[in-house]
């Protein structure tokens, strides 16, 4: 019963954070969701794996966005921003820009709300049948990894700024990841599968802070 | 001592180190080069598992390279068979890292480059499926910072080429997940009767080996970069991702692995090379031509290894997929080069901008057709002997498929005769005058000398390569 609960929150925090990931504009509230998204991803990962290698997940996951916030943070424009904002209220009429991960091209927030609705509607449609074909794969699990899968494949195909697409990438590794533990609990591919999570975030970080790199670096 | 802290740790270790010592940009690229030289070297010499008399000093014991290592629970073994594959990687690596002072490529080329030898030698050692494709994306990672050079906004491209290749690999290792787990045609289609697992695995190959319609990263990605670095990336990880696919196909045997596979493996290469040599035929941008062209090559190389179409064991026509990378990778790299000089002197690719750079730059221009009509099978160059033997067999198999991939080529064939025609097309009286430096000149000489050899001479090297091959593809002992 408590393992039930436990997994239906997690799947829970994984939708709400991966909906909201999708979503939000700030890079920090979205650092903070993958935070979160990556809490859930273990809890759901522990229910399967043994603890000390479901948890590999929860750390690569944790510092994977603490690189991308470092990497934001380093960024020449936002950092001289935040200490201007840090000392003075932001205007009225404008978020102050450095909270945005977009200059304005993001899609509208009830399409984008509609367009999560749809893939978990394909969600909902797909894991009967994938609980059918793959033995051992519980609902709540197919539906933790669909979810992740979509919302990824949405993020990283709504937008073309580099932290959105490496976010967007996060969640659909991430998803995967999760599908994948009911297939195979091999401890070298939970090792490789930890060492991709961080790469995608050092490749991402490498991605945001190139521009801004000397050219002979 | 085991083949794998040979060739994978210690080139990893290298390239860390050299990577830390990115400052001193002369000997980071000579050390690169000699490593990988050394490495080459090290595998055509010494083979794996059998004892090595060391004759400095006869009380010394043999030295004995171990095949396995374990690691994690994995194991990765590198045995004899796959000694040509180190050869042939490795010697690629020394070649374009050769080139990259010319190309003027960035100072992580070098140390990238290694590293992504490394991981490659680790993912072809790697027992499992999963983990050799965790490895080849680990490599397609290192390669990002090569075509989104420091200093330059990140682009689309690079952007386009990451996400399809996570979820390419994504989509391979879950499909050989289920495969394994499930039992044999579980999840079948009832209309088609192929299991789902194989349409997935399938999907993932086309999306890390720019399969239309995934393939508009590559353009993308040789119209944003620097060309010699975006031709390395399109020579050196399609040949990684193939060599995954020729041991899904031969090595592994999966259950539920048809024969038709080999067909559709034939199409795909079909669809690529006409799709890369009509959108080369129209392009107007010569760094899109040159991404078209790899669309193309990666088409000629999946039709390579559609002529082995036993499932679970290699017949001797692997030899033709093996024996295409030599001059593949002699065209790109040159087409790269010249490219790059000429994007050195004349930012502006487009054909507008390149009106009469020939006279300008006359041995970039005419190492940049040559190595297109090369890649385009023109006779008395390198890749017309291997093009000549892969059409003779694939002519047995389907007259169809060599129809159109011959058009495929004739496309590659009409962008060479438009890029002559804007090189030269000037509207004021010209002079010649050679504008590249020597460094450049001696590098494209030597490599069209090769070029010409190598389409001259096919006999001197093409057996060798294609025998390389079947000891590769040929049962592990």
């Amino acid at each position: 019963m408590l393992i039930e609960l436990l997994s239906i929150s997690a799947a829970a925090l994984l939708t709400i954070s991966g909906v909201l990931i999708l979503m939000a504009e700030d890079w920090r509230a979205s650092i903070g969701l993958l935070a979160a998204q990556y809490v859930g991803a273990f809890t759901l990962t522990a229910l399967e794996w043994p603890l000390g290698m479901a948890i590999t997940r929860l750390v690569a996951g944790w510092i994977a966005g603490a690189v991308l916030g470092m990497a934001m943070l380093s960024l020449p424009e936002a950092s001289s921003i935040q200490n201007d904002i840090e000392s003075a209220p932001p205007p009225p009429t404008a978020q102050p820009r450095r909270y945005h991960l977009s200059p304005g091209d993001a899609p509208h927030p009830i399409f984008l709300v509609l367009s999560a609705a749809l893939v978990g509607l394909a969600v909902i449609s797909q894991v009967p049948s994938l609980t059918n074909w793959i033995p051992g794969l519980k609902p709540v699990h197919a539906w933790g990894g669909l979810i992740l899968v979509g919302l990824g494949l949405l993020k990283m195909g709504f937008h073309s700024q580099p932290l959105h697409v490496i976010l967007g990438l996060l969640l659909f590794f991430s998803g995967f990841e999760l599908l994948y533990a009911a297939l195979s609990v091999a401890p070298l591919a939970a090792a490789l599968s930890a060492a991709v999570t961080l790469t995608i975030s050092l490749t991402g970080a490498y991605l945001l802070l190139a521009p801004h790199m000397e050219a002979n670096e | 001592m085991t083949a794998l802290v040979i060739w994978s740790i210690f080139p990893g270790a290298v390239a860390f180190i050299l990577y830390s010592l990115r400052r001193w940009a002369q000997a980071v690229y000579w050390t690169a080069v000699i490593a990988a030289l050394l490495l080459a070297w090290l595998a055509w010499q010494f083979p794996i598992g059998e004892p090595i008399p060391i004759r400095l000093w006869t009380v010394l014991p043999a030295l004995r390279i171990q095949a396995t290592q374990l690691l994690f629970g994995g194991r990765f073994t590198l045995d004899n068979s796959m000694r040509p594959a180190l050869v042939l990687i490795y010697a690629s690596i020394a070649f374009w890292l050769g080139g990259s002072g010319a190309a003027r490529t960035h100072r992580l080329f070098a140390p990238l480059g290694l590293g992504i030898a490394a991981l490659f030698t680790a993912a072809l050692a790697s027992e499992t499926l999963p983990s050799s494709a965790f490895l080849f994306a680990l490599a397609a990672f290192i390669s990002v910072p090569l075509v989104s050079a420091p200093g330059e906004p990140t682009r689309r491209g690079a952007l386009r080429f990451l996400s399809y290749l996570v979820s390419g690999v994504c989509l391979i290792i879950f499909a050989d997940g289920l495969i394994t787990a499930l039992p044999s045609g579980s999840g079948a289609d009832p209309t088609t009767g192929i299991p789902a697992s194989i349409l997935i695995l399938a999907l993932g190959f086309s999306l890390t080996l720019a399969v239309v319609p995934f393939h508009t990263w590559a353009p993308m990605l040789a119209e944003e970069s620097n060309p010699y670095a975006a031709a390395f990336v399109f020579f050196l990880l399609p040949l990684g991702i193939s060599f995954l696919a020729l041991e899904v196909l031969i090595r592994y045997s999966l259950p539920g692995l048809a024969p038709a596979m080999f067909v559709v493996v034939r199409y795909a290469g079909v669809l690529m090379t006409l799709a890369g040599g009509v959108g080369a035929a129209f392009e107007r941008h010569l760094g899109r031509i040159l991404g078209f062209a790899a669309i193309a090559q990666i088409g000629m190389m999946l039709l390579a290894l559609s002529l082995n179409d036993q499932l679970g064991r290699a017949t001797p026509l692997i030899g033709v997929y093996f024996a295409q990378m030599a001059p593949q990778g002699l065209g790109l790299a040159l087409w790269g080069l010249a490219l790059r000089i000429l994007g050195y002197y004349e930012p502006d690719l487009d054909f507008r901008s390149l009106q009469g750079v020939a006279y300008r730059l006359p041995v970039a221009s005419a190492v940049l057709l040559l190595a297109n009509l090369s890649l385009a099978g023109l006779p008395l160059l390198a890749s017309f002997p291997i093009n000549v033997a892969l059409w003779s067999a694939l002519i047995q198999k389907s007259q169809s498929a060599v129809l159109l991939s011959l058009v495929g080529n004739l496309g590659l064939f009409a962008a060479a005769l438009r890029t002559l025609a804007v090189m030269l097309q000037s509207s004021e009286p010209n002079r010649w005058r050679i504008s590249e430096d020597r460094i450049q000149i001696t590098l494209l000489v030597a490599g069209v000398v090769m070029l010409t050899l190598a389409g001259i001479f096919p006999q001197a090297y093409l057996p060798t390569m294609a025998n390389l091959g079947i000891i590769f593809a040929g049962p592990t002992p």
